[in-house]
C-alpha cells in the first residue's frame, strides 16, 4: 500500500477512536438525567418552558422507541446509531432539529475557518522563511515587529479596533455574513446551494456581486482570527529556518556551486517548514475556540450562534450541546488531519515512519 | 552599567503588576464599597449611585463618573477598579489550582518513568485535543444537570425564586463555569513541562548520589528535584495569570459567560460604538477598559520575562 494511503487510513481510525471515548463520556454525562427527561430531547416543538409532564404519553412512547430505560450499552449503541441516522434530537433554543440546524450553521463557520486558514498557513510560512532567510535585514525586523505585535495583542481588543476603525469610521468592511438585501435575495429561492460557501456559490451562480459583497464581510474575522496565528507561525519558521541555515550541507550544497536560490528552495525551505508545520497542528485547538468567538465578536452568524442562545436561555439544551461538542471535537480532528497531511507531503520521514510503527 | 541596564529592563513589568496588586488592594478606598448598586450576576459591570440615572447615552467623564458611563449607565472607573480585585483573584485562583495538578500529574509521571508515564502523557495529549470552549460548554452543561437533580430547578436559579440549596452545593455552583473549564485546560502545559522536566533531572549524578545516601522518594522529589525545576514554572504560571484574564475577558466579551466585567462593560461599549458615528465620539465607553486589559496581559508577561532572565543562572550568573 502506498505510505500516504496507510497514513489517511491510520489518521481516520486515530480519529474513529477519539470519537468512540467522547460519546461515550457524553452518553455518561447525559445519563444523570432520569430517562423522562433524556426523553425531552426527542420531543419536537412546544413550549420549553411548560415542558410535557413524565406521566405525558408522548413521554412514555418516546422511552419505549428509543429504548431510553434499557441497559446501558444497547442504550449507548442505540444513541449512536440515531447520531449516525441524523437524528441528533431537538433544540429548545434554536426551536428546530439540531443536526440539521449545525449542517446550516457550520456553512458559514467551516466557510471562515478555511479562508483564514488558506491566508495564515501560506503567508505565515512564507514571512517567516523569508525573514529567516535574510536575516537582520530590515526586511527581516519588519516581519520581527509586526509578528510581536500580533502575539501580545489580544484578538478581541483587535475586533473592538478594527470594527472601530474599518466598519465605524472608514465603512470599508462590515460584521455579519451578507448586506440584508442579499440574505432576502438568497432566501428567494432561485440562489443554488453548492458547496454552502458563499463566496463560492455565489460565483457558481453568476453573481458576482454577492460574492464580492460576501467577501467584504469575510475580511474583519478573517484577519482578526489569522492575525495570532499568522504571527505565531512566522516566529516558529524564521526560528527553523536560521536553524536550519547554520548546518552543514547548505555549505556543502553551496561548494557544489549549486546557485543560491535552489539551495533554498530544495533544502533550507522544506527542512525549515516541518518543525512549523508541526506546532501550528497543535494550536488546532486555539483555532476552533479562536473561530466560535470571533464569530460571535464579528456578528458573523455559524454555529457559535446555536450555542451563544443556549449558554444564555434558561432552560436547559442538552441536545444542543451534545451536538456541538461532537462538532466542534469534529472541526479539532479535521484540521490536525489538514495540517498531518501538509507535513506528511513535504516530509518523507514523516510518512514513513508512520507506515512502520 | 550592565546591571543598571538590566534593572531599568526590568522595572516596568514590577510597576505595572505592582499597579494592578495596589489597585485591587485598594478598591474599597479608590471607588467606596457605599456608592455601588447590586448587581445581580457576578459578571456584570458595576454601577455607582453617583452616576446612576435611568436611561439616556453615555455620560462623558465629569466629577462624578471619573471615566464617564456607557449606555446601561454603568461606571467604567468602578467596573475597572472592581474588577481588576475579581480578575486578579480568579486568575490566581486558576492558576494555582491548575498549577498544582500539572505538578502532581508531572512529577509523578516523569519520576515513575517508564510506562506510567507513556500512559499519563498520552491521557494528558487527549486532553489536548479539546478546544477551551468545548469544555466551558460541557462544564456548563453538567453543573446544569447537577442543579437538576440536587435543587430540582432550572440552573441558572430565577433570582426572584426562593432556592433550597445546601451550603455545599451553594459553595460548589459559585465557581463559574468558565474558571472551571480554565483549570481543566490550563493544567496540561505543566505536567507536559515537568513530565520533561523530571525526566531530565532524574539521571543527573546528585539525584544518584542523594539515593546512595539513603534518601527517600520523596526527599528526592521535594528537595532536590523540585527546586531544580521551579524556575520554568514560575515563568509558565505568571505569564498565565495574564494569559487566563485575557481568556476569561474575551470569551464574555463574545457573550458567552464568564464572570469578566472587563469584558461585559466592554460588550456594552461595543454596542455603542457600533451604532455611533465615529469610533472616537464615545472614546470612554472602550478606550479605558481596552487599556486596562491590555496592560494587565502585558505586565504579568514582563514579569514572567524577569523571571526568565532572573532565575536562569546559566545566563546571568549566581544571583
Amino acid at each position: 500500500m502506498p505510505p500516504l494511503l496507510t497514513f489517511i487510513l491510520r489518521r481516520v481510525l486515530a480519529g474513529m477512536v477519539t470519537l468512540l471515548v467522547v460519546t461515550i463520556i457524553l452518553f455518561a454525562i447525559s445519563n444523570l438525567l432520569p430517562p423522562q427527561q433524556r426523553a425531552l430531547m426527542y420531543v419536537r416543538g412546544g413550549n420549553p418552558e411548560t415542558p410535557p409532564s413524565a406521566s405525558d404519553n408522548r413521554i412514555k412512547t418516546i422511552i419505549k422507541q428509543h429504548g431510553l430505560d434499557a441497559p446501558l450499552p444497547l442504550q449507548y449503541i442505540r444513541w449512536v446509531v440515531s447520531l449516525l441516522q441524523g437524528d441528533w434530537g431537538w433544540s429548545p433554543t434554536a426551536n428546530q432539529d439540531v443536526f440539521p440546524a449545525l449542517l446550516v450553521r457550520s456553512r458559514a463557520t467551516t466557510e471562515l475557518t478555511l479562508y483564514s486558514l488558506l491566508v495564515f498557513i501560506p503567508l505565515g510560512l512564507a514571512c517567516g522563511a523569508a525573514a529567516g532567510w535574510w536575516r537582520g535585514t530590515f526586511f527581516d525586523r519588519g516581519f520581527r515587529l509586526a509578528a510581536y505585535i500580533g502575539v501580545s495583542i489580544p484578538p478581541f481588543i483587535l475586533a473592538v479596533l478594527m470594527l472601530g476603525i474599518f466598519y465605524v469610521n472608514l465603512y470599508w468592511f462590515l460584521p455579519g455574513r451578507i448586506s440584508d438585501n442579499f440574505a432576502r435575495e438568497l432566501e428567494g429561492g432561485k440562489f443554488h446551494t453548492y458547496s454552502g460557501l458563499l463566496t463560492v456559490d455565489s460565483l457558481l451562480n453568476g453573481r458576482p456581486d454577492i460574492a464580492q459583497d460576501a467577501l467584504r464581510h469575510l475580511v474583519l474575522p478573517v484577519t482578526i482570527l489569522s492575525l495570532y496565528h499568522w504571527a505565531s507561525l512566522v516566529l516558529i519558521t524564521r526560528a527553523s529556518m536560521i536553524e536550519e541555515t547554520s548546518k552543514e550541507y547548505l555549505i556543502t550544497a553551496a561548494a557544489k556551486g549549486l546557485p543560491e536560490r535552489l539551495i533554498y528552495q530544495r533544502h533550507a525551505l522544506r527542512n525549515a517548514l516541518i518543525p512549523a508545520l508541526n506546532t501550528s497542528a497543535l494550536s488546532a485547538v486555539s483555532i476552533v475556540t479562536g473561530v466560535f468567538v470571533v464569530e460571535a465578536i464579528c456578528d458573523y452568524k455559524g454555529v457559535s450562534f446555536l450555542i451563544r442562545n443556549a449558554l444564555q436561555a434558561p432552560v436547559m439544551d442538552l441536545p444542543l450541546v451534545l451536538g456541538f461538542t461532537i462538532y466542534s471535537l469534529l472541526m479539532v480532528l479535521v484540521i490536525v488531519f489538514v495540517l498531518d497531511l501538509l507535513q506528511a507531503v513535504i516530509d518523507p520521514r514523516y510518512r514513513e515512519g508512520l507506515r512502520d510503527g | 552599567m550592565k546591571k543598571l541596564a538590566g534593572l531599568l529592563a526590568d522595572l516596568p513589568g514590577i510597576l505595572l503588576v505592582c499597579l494592578f496588586i495596589y489597585v485591587a488592594l485598594a478598591a474599597p478606598w479608590l471607588a467606596p464599597e457605599s456608592n455601588i448598586l447590586p448587581r445581580s450576576s457576578p459578571g456584570e459591570p458595576y454601577r455607582s449611585q453617583l452616576s446612576f440615572k435611568i436611561g439616556g447615552p453615555p455620560q462623558p467623564p465629569d466629577a462624578n463618573a471619573v471615566l464617564g458611563t456607557n449606555s446601561r449607565q454603568d461606571d467604567v472607573y468602578y467596573t475597572l477598579v472592581w474588577d481588576t480585585r475579581n480578575m486578579l483573584v480568579s486568575s490566581l485562583i486558576v492558576v494555582l489550582v491548575s498549577a498544582s495538578l500539572g505538578m502532581v500529574v508531572g512529577l509523578a509521571s516523569g519520576y515513575a518513568g517508564g510506562l506510567t508515564s507513556r500512559l499519563s502523557m498520552h491521557i494528558t495529549n487527549g486532553f489536548l485535543a479539546v478546544p477551551l470552549i468545548t469544555i466551558f460548554v460541557i462544564i456548563d452543561l453538567i453543573k446544569r444537570i447537577a442543579w437538576k437533580r440536587l435543587v430540582g430547578a432550572d440552573y441558572p436559579p430565577n433570582p426572584y425564586a426562593e432556592v433550597q440549596a445546601g451550603s455545599l452545593v451553594t459553595f460548589l455552583f459559585s465557581f463559574d463555569s468558565l474558571m472551571v473549564a480554565l483549570m481543566l485546560t490550563n493544567w496540561i502545559p505543566y505536567a507536559r513541562l515537568l513530565n520533561a522536566l523530571v525526566t531530565l533531572v532524574k539521571s543527573r549524578e546528585f539525584i544518584e548520589a542523594a539515593r546512595c545516601i539513603g534518601a527517600k522518594d520523596g526527599r528526592i522529589i521535594f528537595r532536590h528535584i523540585l527546586p531544580n525545576i521551579l524556575p520554568p514554572v514560575l515563568v509558565l504560571a505568571g505569564r498565565d495569570i495574564g494569559t487566563i484574564v485575557l481568556l476569561q475577558t474575551g470569551l464574555t466579551f463574545a457573550g458567552f459567560g464568564g464572570n469578566s466585567a472587563w469584558g461585559s462593560l466592554l460588550r456594552q461599549g461595543m454596542s455603542w460604538i457600533l451604532s455611533g458615528t465615529s469610533f472616537f465620539s464615545y472614546w470612554w465607553v472602550w478606550l479605558p477598559a481596552t487599556l486596562m486589559i491590555m496592560f494587565y496581559g502585558v505586565s504579568w508577561n514582563l514579569l514572567a520575562e524577569t523571571f526568565n532572565r532572573r532565575l536562569d543562572p546559566r545566563r546571568y550568573g549566581r544571583l
